[in-house]
């Protein structure tokens, strides 16, 4: 039998969501963080340029302007109520993580500095504004030291290692979770009244990507199974700027910094495609445009990657042109070492994989997979919405990347996924202490192991006649081919087809490790089964939106359809049956409009 | 071209003894070790098991000996190890679980004994905003706050070696972070643990901790700056 | 304007610990002992000759107290120091608390043993007596 443990809060998931939601679940309620990874080995650390909120701290600013950006990035699929609730706590959240100590970067005059990201104006004057939050180019790092020394004091209670595989609900609510500790093959269960699942995004469904290989969709696919619907998972957002062929991501930050984007004929290709704010557009728009040139056949060397510029000859020449100034009014001029403290890490990637120096020569850039917004529909508290009317399923949680709030509708803004984490984290987290100090604990079903037993022995009894890398990797050239920056009918009936038989194909693998201390190659292999998922999920969701949103392009349907596709996607999985349907989107202040920058 | 890769095995379930397993492979000299690794688990033996997430330096999983150096694994290309053999060893100084997973727990537990969290309990500004910190003052302790907790010093260190209980060059870095922060008023409290015999005193300046962090942090220094507070008891 | 609201003390006071005293005795004796070794060899090897350095040389230097003062307080420091090194190395070795005490102390010992045995040794130098 397993070992049970009870706690009134589990919090599944040690990124930056999953420590937020402890560090406020645990001061009023019974809490611990299972994670499958050691939390500072979570992907919120690699977050580079910063946590967005209006601060003001160089220039005018206001929520209401994040907010409307924030709309507006996400072509109008974000749910207005919850974008203003997050932009509005933003300022406070980011005031928080100073006062827990995160070193920011700071203003002459003793303040956390700010600089320009994409998507985020000025209202009144359409420029870019400085709303990002930084700390150099490691702002994601920052953040999730910050979060982990705090929970160092607080004493929170971690379970580091340990995959959960299954959610138990019992009656309709949440009754826990079971986990295996991969120290030592154990099962355990975890029986608790309120669940947060904390654990990020699936970005390694895609052959190119920044995501780290831990990003496997696990709380997506876990919840899928026991029937919650997972919402807008056709919006995928493609980071315009990886490293060419790793993926790695250059942050928006060097944009913001002054760096520029040219095709293979030396043309800075983004006036054309957004002649306001330019290379600072958002990503789904640079993504676009860069898949536009490459079949204009502006790609360099027909190797569909484009080249970042930020050394200080084009960083000065072309800030000249913009007329861009610092906030003294001179003009902004940079010098090579000023470009290094801006984004040292980045300078490190690019001499360690590319032995390119960015202050001297350009980087050879592609588009990256990178964020999921969608996810496990939640409203803005964290609480988990089951169907089109948004009935709450008690007790059941989710925060950060791995949830769809939806604050970030068709296309995230650079720097919202660190506000996303923060501010939704600590709601999901007082909201659940909250619900759980009311609550009695669901009694466990009789066999709460019965799904991992079943699943762990099929592993072992698998035929072998298939193997985990090659679906894997058949999966990952598949999603990148067909459901990538740009989708056609054709394409996605192909993925559909392609994933359904890799998941036939899927049945036949076998674990040949007959361990039970870390067994890797079993974890690998639950993973690629959350992924086959995911994959059908994503490319069933975009088969049916016809139309071109934000991170969702269609080559057939190239304009948004605002009168019939103004809504939220639901999907079902059964087995290899997704059921859709679809859900309004919240709009209050701000009306859909054309989205131009 | 084609590399020897010679990989550290270990399966506690099995194995009295560890051994070595080599795998002859051809790679792009651009390829990562971590590269090399996978290829491994993909075509030759599923069962390797390690630790990795990021896979480009920034989370710290995959610390490992590389031909007696460690590295992460991800952060370091064929090309630049200049050898057609590759050997892969688990860290140093800490229990090998199995193949080149070793046993973090001694190192965390000399992490989370320095307090490495801000401690202030002086009122919030009264505006509610930040603390203001001087561009100057937020420098001096830039350096540590890169650490990303791979243990590739901590393991690297002779004294760790000899002792566990030394709190390693990586406690250290973290407690710096702290110390030198205009922010925190609890450096004479970490400087008091530091100021033990498990503490900055087992430091013997090897510079093995500079050598081997990947983010390049002047680990040697910030522990002679560590030493040199506890002496003059000034924190500049 | 001020960009700052320090919270953090200028000066910090830390108890003292004999690893901490230990470790800056090593440095400071080690930067003592340069210049009474370089002093030694200079005056030894240059100013007298390594060639008329004899028993008789050795022996009348010795009839000087001051001479026989000043290498016992030598003699006595360059041990101190060597002892307190090989205590260092003793450190990474022996992980039991008490054992590495006894030992420490049988360091002392055979340091205070050798210097007396020095000293007399010196002390009992008398040419006159010859």
């Amino acid at each position: 039998m397993a070992n049970i443990h009870q706690f009134d809060v589990i919090v599944v998931g040690g990124g930056g969501a999953g420590l937020m939601a402890a560090l406020n679940a645990s001061k009023t309620a019974r809490t611990a963080v299972i994670s499958k990874l050691y939390p500072v080995r979570s992907h919120t650390g690699a977050a580079q340029g910063g946590i967005g909120a209006a601060l003001g701290n160089i220039e005018e600013d206001s929520p209401d302007w994040h907010t409307f950006d924030t709309v507006k990035g996400s072509d109008y699929l974000g749910d207005q109520d919850a974008i203003e609730f997050m932009c509005h706590e933003a300022v406070q959240a980011v005031l928080d993580l100073e006062h827990m100590g995160l070193p920011f970067t700071r203003t002459a005059d003793g303040r956390i500095a700010q600089r320009p990201f994409g998507g985020h104006t000025n209202n009144v004057t359409g420029k870019p504004v400085r709303r990002s939050c930084y700390a150099a180019d490691r702002t994601g790092h920052m953040i999730l030291q910050t979060l982990y020394q705090q929970c160092i004091k607080n004493n929170t209670l971690f379970y580091d290692e340990f995959q959960v595989m299954d959610l138990l609900l019992v009656d309709g609510k949440a009754a826990g979770v079971v986990a295996v500790e991969l120290a030592t093959g154990e099962l355990h269960v975890f029986h608790a009244k309120a669940v947060i699942f904390a654990t990020g995004g699936h970005g390694r469904i895609w052959e190119i990507t920044s995501n780290a290989y831990a990003y496997t969709g696990d709380g997506c696919a876990i919840t899928a199974r026991r029937g919650i619907p997972l919402e807008d998972m056709e919006f995928f957002q493609f980071h315009p700027t990886g490293i060419f062929k790793l993926g790695i991501l250059i942050t928006e930050a060097v944009r913001g910094e002054g760096g520029i984007l040219f095709n293979a004929k030396g043309e800075r290709f983004m006036e054309k495609y957004a002649p306001r704010i330019k290379d600072l557009a958002s990503r789904d728009v640079i993504s676009r445009a860069m898949y536009l040139e490459t079949r204009a056949g502006n790609d360099v060397n027909g190797q569909r990657f484009f080249y970042l510029d930020v050394t200080p000859e084009t960083v000065n020449k072309y800030a000249d042109l913009d007329g861009r100034t610092r906030p003294d009014g001179t003009p902004y001029h940079v010098t090579a070492a000023e470009i290094m403290s801006k984004i040292p890490d980045i300078a490190d990637f690019c001499l360690t994989y590319l032995g390119v120096d960015p202050t001297r020569q350009p980087i050879p850039v592609q588009p990256t997979a990178h964020y999921a917004m969608g996810g496990i529909p939640t409203d803005k508290y964290g609480r988990v919405v089951v169907d089109e009317k948004n009935t709450v399923l008690p007790g059941l949680y989710a925060a950060g990347e791995v949830a769809c709030v939806s604050v970030h509708g068709a296309n995230r803004l650079g720097t919202n996924s660190l506000v996303d984490l923060v501010v939704f984290g600590k709601h999901a987290g007082l909201d659940a202490a909250a619900y759980a100090n009311g609550a009695d604990f669901t009694p466990l079903p009789a066999n709460p192991t019965e799904l991992v037993d079943e699943t762990i022995a099929r592993f072992q009894n698998g035929s072998g006649k298939e193997r985990v890398a090659k679906i894997g990797s058949e999966l990952r050239a598949e999603m990148f081919d067909n459901v990538g920056v740009f989708r056609t009918q054709e394409s996605l009936e192909h993925a559909v087809e392609k994933v359904k038989e890799l998941r036939e194909r899927y049945l036949q693998v076998k674990v040949t490790d007959s361990g039970k201390i870390f067994n890797m190659e079993m974890m690998q292999t639950w993973e690629l089964g959350n992924m086959l998922d995911l994959a059908l999920v994503t490319a069933v969701s975009a088969l049916a939106r016809t139309e071109s949103r934000g991170g969702h392009a269609r080559d057939d349907f190239p304009a948004r359809d605002d009168v019939n596709w103004l809504k939220h996607t639901l999907a079902w999985m059964n087995g290899d049956q997704v059921t859709l349907g679809y859900k309004p989107v919240v709009i209050t202040k701000y009306m859909p409009k054309e989205r131009t920058y | 071209m084609e590399i020897k890769l010679r990989v550290f095995r270990f399966n506690p379930e099995k194995d009295a003894k560890p051994h070595f397993d080599t795998f002859i492979m051809d790679v792009d000299p651009n390829d990562r070790v971590l590269d090399l690794l996978e290829y491994v688990k993909a075509d030759f033996d599923s069962t390797l098991a390690l630790r990795r997430s990021c896979a480009h330096g920034v989370c710290g999983s995959d610390a490992m000996r590389i031909n007696g150096r460690n590295y992460l694994a991800c952060k370091v290309l064929v090309k630049n190890l200049k050898s057609d053999t590759i050997t892969v060893e688990p860290l140093l100084g800490l229990r090998v679980i199995k193949d080149l997973i070793v046993d973090m727990g001694p190192f965390f537990e000399n992490f989370r004994s320095v307090l490495p969290y801000l401690i202030n309990d002086d009122p919030l500004p009264a505006d509610g905003r930040e603390r203001l910190q001087s561009p100057e003052q937020r420098e001096r302790f830039e350096d540590t706050t890169k650490c990303i907790l791979c243990a590739a010093c901590t393991t690297s260190c002779p004294s760790f070696w000899a002792d566990e209980r030394y709190v390693g060059p990586a406690a250290i870095v973290n407690a710096h972070r702290f110390i030198f922060d205009s922010r925190d008023t609890a450096a004479a409290k970490r400087l008091e643990i530091l100021n033990q015999q498990i503490g900055v005193w087992r430091c013997r300046t090897a510079f093995n901790c500079t050598e081997a962090c990947p983010r390049d942090i002047h680990i040697t220094t910030a522990i002679a700056e560590v030493k040199k507070a506890i002496n003059t008891g000034k924190l500049d | 304007m001020s960009a700052t609201t320090t919270s953090q003390p200028e000066r910090v006071r830390v108890r003292k610990n004999f690893d901490q005293v230990a470790w800056t005795w090593m440095r400071y004796s080690a930067v003592l002992l340069i210049p009474l070794a370089w002093f030694h060899l200079v005056l030894q090897d240059v100013v007298v000759g390594v060639h008329k350095i004899t028993t008789d040389y050795a022996i009348e230097r010795m009839a000087n107290m001051g001479w026989k003062i000043y290498d016992i307080l030598l003699l006595g420091f360059a041990f101190a120091h060597g002892m307190n090194g090989v205590r260092q190395v003793f450190r990474d070795y022996i992980h039991n608390p008490k054992t590495f005490r006894a030992v420490s102390i049988l360091l002392l010992i055979f340091w205070a043993v050798i210097t007396a045995v020095g000293a007399v040794a010196l002390l009992s130098i008398n040419p006159a007596a010859q």
